[in-house]
């Protein structure tokens, strides 16, 4: 079975590393280089697997399946995974508890979201998203004796369990109206005529339980907390994995078997109030934040909005769901840039308040460098790669004639550039508190180079990605 | 007869899982549970589905409430009975019951499921448990693998949040 030979391969390579720390005891940065060995070679049996066009795979068919666009995300996910491995080993704090599991968790993550950007099944997608889900309780309460750390995970773990509750009872309702857990025969199952009651409500539950995954408003009232006590890493993953996972699955439910015209009319103006409320509110209550990594949380809350307008503009005008996958690469390289910086900044300057940063120029013009260009590329300024991404989505809305939405995220994307930019004023025009260069190893900055190198690169020259996502629409 | 038996049964069951809530102490609470998930097997039974019934009674009311009692009686109880119910946590989960009850019955209320088949039409009911089973190593064989990989993950995470870190960091 080669198809799921990446998720085989990571739950086969976690299970034997966990063996090898329970009884060899070794260091656990080892364990670390491990495993972004395994990461790449699954990334590399991802890319090598051939598609096959619109199959199910044999033996369970209409389970999984292995398109472009799980091709694309599975690829996504692996990259994710990677950062977050090379972030860990970048901060590798000695107070962190039983270092070893901590590399091989994300592991396991890893696999859950690969069966994610593949699952054709209601069943395949609940337990492949509990299998995230219980991996991130964990990761996000490993400092147990920091009580904000475990204040995080006790709040993740409650709403956590309330959104899969809200999942499984949506995904019932869908099973007992239409008989089946397959997306292809939901919506077979639907046809052409109106959506009875019950599918209705079947819709709203499994989208309230997905929009804890995305951290749409107003399902986001864990994401801050829960980013600023999670290790940096694991807030990383988060924000970067988690959310995508969401949204590989709202394209899967919402397009194959939600796909009819009353269905649309049903959940395109719920998609829209979220998206509304989740631009505005990310970029407005991110404002007065003086935690890095919280204005982080609420900056990803308004990202959301911004590319649930892509899942939305795909219906009025077919292809234009491309611009949720371009939004999505921007968000990862900036993202993953500015949260490495983070966790080896924290290193040394034991904390994340944004004062702290002030005359980061001075201290590490490398790491101030590579936070202000990823900082700028999530405001969406040229000539970053964010600014493609926001294009994007924008030329989407407005294409599709979502002309309110549009207005709104012109408006909050506006509101955004101000506390991005604040962080980076600090960093180049406020003196430091004190004069300690910050360390950086030499891979981690070659990394940085690199993430920035992408960033300011695509931005110059996005004909390189779009020909990317084409590879994946074809 | 059978009509009977299930109104027994259902109220029972409303009633028991109605103590749940209200008890203030978790150890009745959770006997109340054990109860809530009794009268549902025998729901379950009166709907032919045995296997299910017997299920529910090995693994909720037997396996999972008794771990749950386990913990709760490593807690302080007498605390736990002191405290008082928050008004806001009162409304919003009388708001959310009224809601779900209410969707519920306009469900039902709506009609028949799409291509349901009627009762009569049926088929005898296989022996379940034959059924269970080769569908599951089957059909279903992906999930209930990556079940599996769940369960290892939850009990790995249980020893790692909660092992005491007394060794210090092998080198």
């Amino acid at each position: 079975m080669p198809w799921i030979a990446p998720e085989i391969l990571l739950t086969a390579l976690a299970c034997v590393l966990l063996l090898v720390e329970a009884f060899a005891k070794p260091c656990p940065r080892l364990i670390g280089f491990v495993t972004l060995a395994g990461i790449f070679a699954a990334i590399g049996i991802t890319i090598a697997t051939p598609i096959a066009s619109e199959f199910y795979v044999a033996p369970w068919g209409g389970l999984y399946c292995l398109d472009r666009p799980a091709q694309f995300f599975k690829v996504f996910f692996l990259v994710t995974a990677a950062l977050v491995t090379w972030i860990s080993l970048a901060a590798d704090e000695e107070s962190l508890p039983n270092r070893g599991e901590f590399f091989v968790f994300p592991l396991l993550t890893a696999a859950g979201l690969c069966l994610l950007a593949s699952t054709m099944d209601f069943m395949v997608l609940f337990v492949a998203l509990e299998l995230v889900t219980i991996s991130f309780y964990i990761l996000v309460a490993y400092q147990r004796t920091n009580a904000i750390a475990l204040e995080a995970g006790v709040k993740y773990l409650i709403l956590g369990a309330l959104s899969s509750a809200f999942l499984v009872m949506g995904i019932a309702y869908t099973f007992g109206i239409t008989g089946s857990t397959q997306f292809v025969e939901i919506g077979r199952a639907i046809g052409h005529g109106p959506l009875p009651l019950g599918l209705k409500f079947g819709l709203l539950l499994i989208i309230f339980g997905l929009g804890f995954k995305v951290a749409a408003v107003p399902f986001h009232l864990w994401a801050p907390d829960v980013y600023q006590g999670a290790p940096t890493s694991i807030t990383a993953f988060l924000s970067v994995g988690s959310k995508a996972a969401g949204f590989i699955l709202l394209m899967r439910v919402l397009y194959t078997a939600f796909g009819s015209a009353a269905a649309f009319a049903t959940w395109i103006p719920m998609l829209s109030v979220l998206a509304a409320l989740s631009m505005l509110l990310g970029n407005l209550a991110a404002i007065p934040q003086r935690n890095l990594k919280r204005l982080l949380a609420y900056s990803s809350i308004g990202h959301s909005g911004f590319m649930l307008i892509g899942i939305i503009a795909q219906i009025r005008t077919p292809g234009l769901a491309i611009s949720v996958f371009i939004y999505l690469i921007t968000y990862l390289l900036a993202n993953l840039a500015a949260f490495l910086v983070i966790a080896v900044a924290s290193k040394t300057i034991r904390g994340e308040q944004i004062h702290q940063y002030a005359g980061l120029w001075q201290r590490s013009p490398v790491l101030a460098a590579s936070l202000a260009i990823a900082l700028v590329s999530l405001a969406g300024i040229p000539p970053t790669i964010g600014f493609i991404g926001k294009l994007s989505i924008f030329g989407a809305a407005w294409q599709s004639g979502l002309y309110p939405l549009f207005w709104i995220g012109v408006v909050s994307a506006v509101a955004g550039l101000y506390y991005y930019l604040g962080v980076v004023k600090a960093m180049f025009w406020s003196e430091p508190l004190d004069n300690t260069p910050i360390p950086a190893c030499l891979c981690t900055k070659a990394l940085l180079l690199v993430l920035s190198g992408l960033t300011l690169l695509l931005g110059f020259w996005p004909q390189g990605l779009q020909h990317l996502v084409r590879i994946v629409q074809s | 007869m059978e009509a009977l038996f299930f109104w027994v049964f259902a109220i029972g069951m409303l009633l028991a899982g109605a103590s749940v809530i209200l008890n203030r102490n978790p150890v009745a609470s959770a006997l109340s549970l054990v109860v809530t998930m009794c009268f549902m097997a025998a729901l379950f039974a009166l709907l032919n589905a045995f296997f299910l019934a017997a299920i529910q009674i090995l693994v909720y009311a037997g396996a999972v409430m008794v771990l749950f009692l386990f913990i709760i009686m490593l807690l302080d109880v007498k605390a736990e009975a002191k405290t008082r119910m928050r008004w806001i946590s009162l409304v919003l989960g009388l708001v959310l019951a009224i809601f779900f009850s209410y969707e519920l019955s306009l469900v039902l209320r709506d009609g028949v499921p799409m291509g349901a088949v009627p009762l009569a039409k049926l088929p005898p009911p296989p022996s379940d448990i034959a059924t269970i089973g080769r569908l599951l190593f089957t059909k279903y064989l992906l999930p209930f693998e990556v079940v599996g990989v769940l369960l290892l993950v939850a009990t790995i995470g249980v020893v790692l949040l909660s092992k005491r870190d007394n060794k210090p960091e092998a080198k």
